[in-house]
């Protein structure tokens, strides 16, 4: 059973990315969940981007940490289904230009459950006209399954 | 691994300019590939857009460039920001058979400024200078060197054409291209340095690589 340590966006983990707005052969899009933050993919113009993962089973997230460089906006919509769609908005958020380095950025996580099968980030704006990923870790448990009857208590 | 090879660069070209400068015959001319000239003139209406795409010669790579016909009549002022918001790339057009519309150059210019937010210089990518309507020798107020110089004062790139003449009205927007290419060229360079990647293409592009002729930047087309 995998620890809320590990990250879950991890293509060796069965992690996949189902959709991206733009692509460069040369810059897979897999390189955002290879766990490594040499490779990477980079968006090929235009405003806005659009980047979709999924992951292997439902995951009841903790923590997203996103390395990148020149995003100006990030937004984050998540999704219980097994299907990416109904996705309903976890946050909205500036980024400060990571000027010679990169951009570290730990997305708000605003409610307390965010289970999700699958997250949509978007980048409505760029510090340049080009953004780059490196690596999107995600981190959090499988959800214990919903108690029935009586049993669930309010905290 | 996949080696189709095919980079395709898309930018935001704002091409804008005092109204009647010969803004939307330039973008006519260049879009339908010189069968579109508009003779009578009909003013833009906010702003035009169109998508064209050019190739990068010797290379896999095409720019499909985003046109955005502005409207240059005052009376669409105030929506001029929303416009270029977003932009990558610009042409700023004026007609060398009227002063007013050389003199407006550094105010359309504010504007791109403006809306590139001033802190990165680069986020706004390429813009050319264009001095259009060269065809009328006789009735022409502002001159090559007058043109040059303006250009070298705003760090544009000088070019003249005729959309009435078909004369040059696509060398803008190629040089645009090259040089939005070489913007990409230089960003990668730039992320590779970051991420601390050698200079080297990683190792899932080598193939790629291979196929592709040795581009420098700086000196595509
Ligand atoms: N002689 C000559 N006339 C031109 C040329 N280009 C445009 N014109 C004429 O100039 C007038 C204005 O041209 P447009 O291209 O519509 O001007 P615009 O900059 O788009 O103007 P707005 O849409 O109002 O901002 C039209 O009557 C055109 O026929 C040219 O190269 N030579
Ligand atoms: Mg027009």
């Amino acid at each position: 059973m995998p620890s809320a340590h590990e990250n879950r966006a991890l293509a060796s983990a069965g992690a996949k990315i189902s959709m991206v707005t733009s692509s460069d052969t040369s810059h897979p899009v897999d390189n955002m969940i290879d766990g490594n933050t040499k490779s990477f993919w980079m968006t090929t113009g235009l405003f806005p981007q659009e980047i979709i993962v999924s992951l292997p089973t439902l995951i009841s997230i903790t923590k997203i940490i996103i390395t990148s460089t020149k995003v100006a906006h990030w937004t984050a919509d998540i999704s219980m289904n097994e299907k990416p769609n109904h996705f309903e908005r976890l946050t909205a958020q500036d980024v400060d230009d990571g000027d010679q380095g990169f951009q570290l950025v730990t997305l708000n996580l605003p409610k307390s459950d965010n289970t999700a099968r699958h997250i949509r980030l978007g980048i409505t704006k760029g510090h340049g006209p080009f953004v780059s990923i490196h690596k999107i870790a995600v981190y959090g448990n499988e959800p214990t399954v919903p108690a029935t009857g009586p049993a669930a208590t309010e905290e | 691994m996949t080696i189709t090879g095919k980079l395709v660069l898309r930018t935001k070209c704002v091409v804008l300019g005092n109204s009647g400068a010969g803004k939307s015959a330039i973008v006519q001319m260049f879009h339908s590939d010189g069968a579109q000239y508009p003779k009578t003139y009909a003013m833009t209406i906010h702003c035009d857009v169109c998508v064209k795409v050019v190739n990068i010669p010797d290379t896999n790579v095409s720019v499909e460039l985003f046109i955005h016909d502005l409207a240059g009549y005052d009376a669409f002022q105030e929506y001029w920001p929303r416009y270029l918001d977003g932009a990558t790339s610009f042409l700023l057009v004026y007609d060398v058979t009227n002063v007013e519309s050389f003199k407006a150059t550094s105010k359309w210019l504010h504007l791109v400024q403006k809306a590139r937010g001033a802190k990165d210089k680069d986020a706004i990518g390429p813009g050319v200078l264009v001095a259009t309507k060269i065809d009328q020798t006789l009735r022409r107020a502002i001159t090559t060197k007058q043109g040059e110089e303006l250009a070298k004062a705003l760090g544009l790139m000088y070019f003249e054409c005729s959309a009435a003449g078909n004369t040059d009205v696509d060398a803008p927007f190629y040089y645009v291209s090259s040089a939005f290419y070489d913007l990409y060229e230089e960003n990668l360079k730039n992320v590779r340095r970051i991420a601390g990647v050698p200079d080297e293409q990683p190792a899932t592009s080598l193939a790629l690589d291979k196929l592709k002729p040795r581009q420098q930047s700086g000196d595509s087309l």
